[in-house]
C-alpha cells in the first residue's frame, strides 16, 4: 500500500482531476470490489454498488482528510456502507441471520460457504497467517459484523450468546488481527 | 412544489451496526480478507468516467456547454467515445418535477422520445396519497419499485407491474404505504396531460 501517493491522488480528485480519479480507481477498485461482492454475493449488484461508491469518491473527495485514515480506509467505509445499505434495504440481512443461526451447532471450521470464513485460504500465506491468529468464534463474529453488516444484538441473538460476549470476541479478534492486517497488501498476487 | 418532499429513508446501518462509520484503519483493512473477486467489468470505470465528463460539461461549466470530452492533456483530439453523447440525470433537485393539483404525489419526467411516442416517468406517492380517476389516451405500463399501490382492484407491491390499454379509464389509485414506480406512457399523451396538470395546479 502506498498511502501518501493514494492521498495525493485523492487530493487531485478533489480538484476535479479526472486522470487522478482513473488512477485511484485502478489502484483501489479491485479490493473494494472484492469486499462488495463478499457483502452482496452478487457480482452484478456489486458492480452497481462499486460505481455508486466511486461516484461518491469523485463527488466528495474534498471531504477527505488525512486524519480520517488512508484513502483506502475512506473508500472502504463508503463502499461497505453502500453495500450493507443495499443488503438491509430489502431485508436480505435476515437471511444472513438465519444462516448464522444454523452455525450455532457447527463445530467444523470448514463449514459453510461464505458465512464464517473470512477468506478463501488459497489466497496466500499472509491471509492464512492473519486467519490463524483468531479462533473460529472470533472469525464468525467479525465476519457477521463486517461483511454481513449485522448489529451486535443481531449477532448475539443469532448465535445465542450474550451481547457482551459478541463484543468481546470482535474486539479480541481485531486486536489479534491488527498487526497482520497492517502488513497485508491491497491486492494479493494471483 | 406544493407537494411535501418524501422523507429520506433512515440509514439502516448506523448507528446500530456493529462497525459504525467511519471505519478505523485496521477495521477497514478487514476488507483485504474478503475472497478476491475477479476484476470488475471495464464498463464500470467507463461509465464513471463518462458520468464525470458529462457532469463537468454540464450546467456547472458554462465554458463547456453540452457534453464534451475532458480537457485532460493527451486525450484531446481523440475521437469521441460512444458514451460522450449519453445523457445522465438524477432525481435529486427540483428540475423536471411536474406540478400536480393533488397532494402527496410527485412525478418526474425521465425521458421523452417523441419520434417513438414514448415517455418514461418516475412517480413517488406518500403514504395514503391518492391519484384521482383519469383517462388514458395512450397505453401505459408501470412497475412498482418500492411500497405498494392499489389499482384495478388489486394491491401491487414492489416488483409487480401492469399494462393498461390505450383509451381506458383508470379509477383512483391509492398508495396505503407510499410507493415509488416507473411508468411508460405515450409521449404525446404525457405532454398534454402534463400541461393540464400544471394549469390545474396553478389555479389552486
Amino acid at each position: 500500500m502506498n498511502a501518501p501517493e493514494d492521498a495525493t491522488l485523492l487530493q487531485a480528485v478533489a480538484r476535479r482531476d479526472e486522470a487522478a480519479f482513473a488512477e485511484l480507481y485502478d489502484r483501489l477498485s479491485r479490493p473494494v470490489f472484492s469486499l462488495i461482492v463478499r457483502v452482496l454475493r452478487s457480482r452484478a449488484e456489486a458492480e452497481e454498488v462499486l460505481q455508486e461508491a466511486f461516484w461518491q469518491v469523485w463527488e466528495r473527495a474534498r471531504d477527505y482528510r488525512v486524519e480520517l485514515g488512508s484513502p483506502f480506509c475512506w473508500v472502504v467505509t463508503i463502499a461497505r456502507r453502500k453495500a450493507i445499505d443495499r443488503l438491509r434495504a430489502n431485508a436480505r440481512h435476515l437471511r444472513r441471520i438465519e444462516e448464522a443461526q444454523g452455525l450455532r451447532t457447527e463445530e467444523d471450521s470448514t463449514a459453510p460457504a461464505g458465512l464464517d470464513v473470512l477468506a478463501a485460504d488459497e489466497r496466500g500465506t499472509a491471509v492464512r497467517a492473519a486467519l490463524a491468529k483468531i479462533n473460529l468464534e472470533e472469525r464468525r463474529a467479525i465476519a457477521l459484523a463486517f461483511f454481513d453488516g449485522l448489529t451486535h444484538d443481531e449477532i448475539a441473538r443469532a448465535l445465542d450468546q450474550p451481547v457482551g460476549t459478541i463484543k468481546a470476541r470482535i474486539r479480541r479478534g481485531l486486536l489479534k488481527l491488527k498487526p497482520v492486517l497492517a502488513r497485508l497488501r491491497q491486492v494479493e498476487p494471483g | 412544489m406544493s407537494v411535501k418532499k418524501t422523507p429520506r429513508i433512515r440509514r439502516a446501518t448506523s448507528p446500530s451496526c456493529a462497525f459504525g462509520d467511519p471505519l478505523d484503519e485496521s477495521t477497514a483493512r478487514l476488507a483485504l480478507l474478503a475472497p478476491v473477486a475477479p476484476a470488475p467489468s471495464p464498463a464500470v470505470k467507463e461509465a464513471l468516467l463518462a458520468r464525470i465528463r458529462a457532469s463537468q460539461g454540464g450546467a456547472g461549466s458554462p465554458s463547456r456547454p453540452g457534453i464534451e470530452r475532458s480537457s485532460h492533456s493527451g486525450r484531446l483530439g481523440e475521437p469521441a467515445p460512444p458514451w460522450a453523447a449519453w445523457r445522465f440525470g438524477s432525481l435529486a433537485g427540483n428540475e423536471g418535477w411536474v406540478r400536480l393539483p393533488f397532494p402527496g404525489v410527485r412525478m418526474r419526467e425521465i425521458s421523452v422520445d417523441a419520434a417513438r411516442d414514448t415517455a418514461l416517468v418516475y412517480i413517488e406517492m406518500e403514504p395514503g396519497a391518492i391519484f384521482p380517476d383519469h383517462d388514458h389516451s395512450s397505453a401505459e405500463r408501470g412497475i412498482v419499485l418500492t411500497g405498494d399501490f392499489e389499482m384495478g382492484g388489486r394491491l401491487l407491491r414492489a416488483g409487480e407491474f401492469y399494462e393498461a390499454a390505450a383509451g381506458t379509464r383508470h379509477e383512483r389509485i391509492a398508495s396505503p404505504a407510499g410507493c415509488t414506480g416507473l411508468l411508460w406512457v405515450g409521449a404525446a399523451a404525457w405532454g398534454g396531460w402534463r400541461k393540464a396538470m400544471a394549469a390545474a395546479a396553478a389555479q389552486r
